[in-house]
């Protein structure tokens, strides 16, 4: 028993002072939980196959530049690109969600997200979407919310997600 | 029908006396401002004095004077809205400003003197604009004589006021939902279901609201800048909702307490291993970020800046 404590109180020590010396600024948090059916239709946590993480900038706004789909991790389970239309789409591969959603009791994971633009570019609050895919079928989207811009560190924007009604039987 | 409302009216307050408010209007305006005739108690009326001046009034007015319109208000309710407004003047200014008009004119009687008093007020906060204009020796019994005298006010007063203020400039209200399929109205007046495009509104002071069976319904006061505003509503489950979940969750924590509670074991406690795992992986984050340098990146996925147009 002492054994196990002092091993704690170590490491944590070690990881706590380590950490400290070059600790960046928390990300945003975009925290993406499926509907269990107290806002509209459930969506299951198996139904879920990718998670689209979508901003779209204001009309007013200049459009985010083309960007091929790139892979943001070593694994290639995270996908960026930036459409013709200008939206910054993030997506999420069933692995990622695997290894990273919390599933014990329904659907939730949280996307961390951080940007480098200026605070005096003064752009417009972009819109954030965020869609559950099936295949090649949206079943479930989110309804278009505003993020602060730039997107502010330490904060969460939660978004509840149900099922598309057309997609009733693929989301159990 | 509105002479018929007013006789009424007039006939109610007939015993103690009537003055008229009357709202005048520039044709600058992109609204023409209405006129609103209403007998409201003072000194020493009589009934039949009141009702010659019911008489001339309205037949006086729904003219352009110069280059104003004065037209009429015929909604009973804002007719109700003035009256209750009595003396206060930011109700008044605020039922003239509802009623489109730039200003009004509250027109109050003298019987004994018999004179007749009009009193340009400011929309929106219904001060006074300079002193009164007094018509005296007013011919009460004598209707077409009166609406000629009244007319005549009217005409000086109308070329005396100032410019009206610009009407607000339109601008854009965005309103997005954290669940599809609300219903929006904006002043009371349904806009439509989210999700929405900007919808085009006046600058200044509005009240949304947001409602979705099931849900709470979302009432707040707006005010708008030229720029316009963008807005979240939160719409949360109604309580039934929410206890429910409520249960739900509270069953699902006690089944994980009997579970935890059937061992003894530290090493087979979860959190002594949650513990455990969390401080290998800070140790080793911590590690990694110190022999990286110590850039002082956020972890998580970067999201492009936004070019300025």
């Amino acid at each position: 028993m002492r054994f196990f404590s002092n091993t704690l109180l170590f490491a944590s020590l070690f990881a706590t002072l380590s950490g400290c010396a070059s600790e960046g600024p928390p990300p945003h948090i975009v925290r993406v939980i499926a509907d269990d059916g107290t806002m509209a239709l459930p969506v299951a946590a198996s139904a879920i196959e990718e998670v689209e993480v979508i901003i779209v900038p204001d009309p007013a706004d200049g459009d985010f530049v083309r960007m091929d789909p790139m892979m943001l991790d070593d694994d290639g389970l995270v996908e960026a690109r930036v459409t013709a239309a200008g939206e910054w789409v993030l997506k999420l591969s069933r692995a990622y969600l695997d290894a990273n959603a919390d599933t014990t009791n329904g659907f939730r994971i949280d996307v961390p997200l951080f940007t480098n633009q200026s605070h005096e570019d003064q752009v417009r609050d972009p819109t954030l979407r965020v869609n559950f895919v099936q295949g090649t079928e949206r079943i479930g989207q989110s309804s278009p919310r505003f993020v602060p811009w730039p997107l502010v560190g330490g904060e969460v924007t939660t978004v509840v997600i149900s099922c598309d009604p057309s997609f009733e039987a693929e989301c159990q | 029908m509105l002479r018929a409302m007013l006789h009424d009216v007039t006939s109610r307050f007939s015993r103690l006396g009537a003055f008229a408010l009357t709202l005048i209007s520039s044709a600058a305006l992109a609204q023409p401002g209405p006129v609103v005739v209403i007998p409201v108690p003072s000194q020493g009326v009589t009934e039949a004095i009141a009702n010659a001046i019911m008489e001339a009034v309205p037949n006086g007015l729904g003219q352009v004077v110069e280059d104003r319109e004065v037209v009429g208000v015929t909604d009973p309710e804002r007719v109700g809205a003035i009256i209750a407004c009595a003396d206060n003047e930011p109700c008044l200014g605020e039922q003239i400003r509802l009623s489109g008009g730039a200003f009004g004119i509250l027109v109050s009687m003298g019987v004994e003197a018999s004179t007749i008093a009009l009193q340009p007020r400011v929309a929106g906060n219904g001060s006074a604009l300079g002193e009164p204009t007094v018509v005296a020796e007013v011919t009460l019994d004598d209707a077409t004589a009166l609406q000629g005298q009244l007319s005549e006010a009217f005409a000086t007063i109308a070329t005396q006021l100032p410019a009206p203020p610009p009407p607000p400039a339109p601008t854009t209200l965005l309103v997005a939902t954290n669940i599809d399929g609300a219903n929006v109205s904006i002043d009371g007046e349904v806009i439509g279901q989210t999700p929405l495009p900007p919808v085009e509104v006046s600058a200044g002071g509005h009240t949304l609201s947001v409602t979705r069976p099931g849900f709470l319904p979302y009432n707040r006061a707006l005010e708008i800048s030229e720029e316009g505003l963008r807005t979240n509503v939160e719409l949360e489950p109604d309580p039934e909702f929410a206890s429910r979940l409520a249960e739900e969750d509270r069953a699902a924590a006690e089944q994980f307490i009997v579970a935890d509670e059937e061992s003894d074991s530290i090493l087979e406690k979860w959190w002594f291993w949650t513990a455990v795992g969390v401080v290998v992986v800070g140790a080793a984050i911590g590690i990694g970020v110190a022999a990286s340098g110590g850039e002082s990146t956020p972890e998580g996925f970067e999201v492009p800046s936004i070019p300025l147009p």
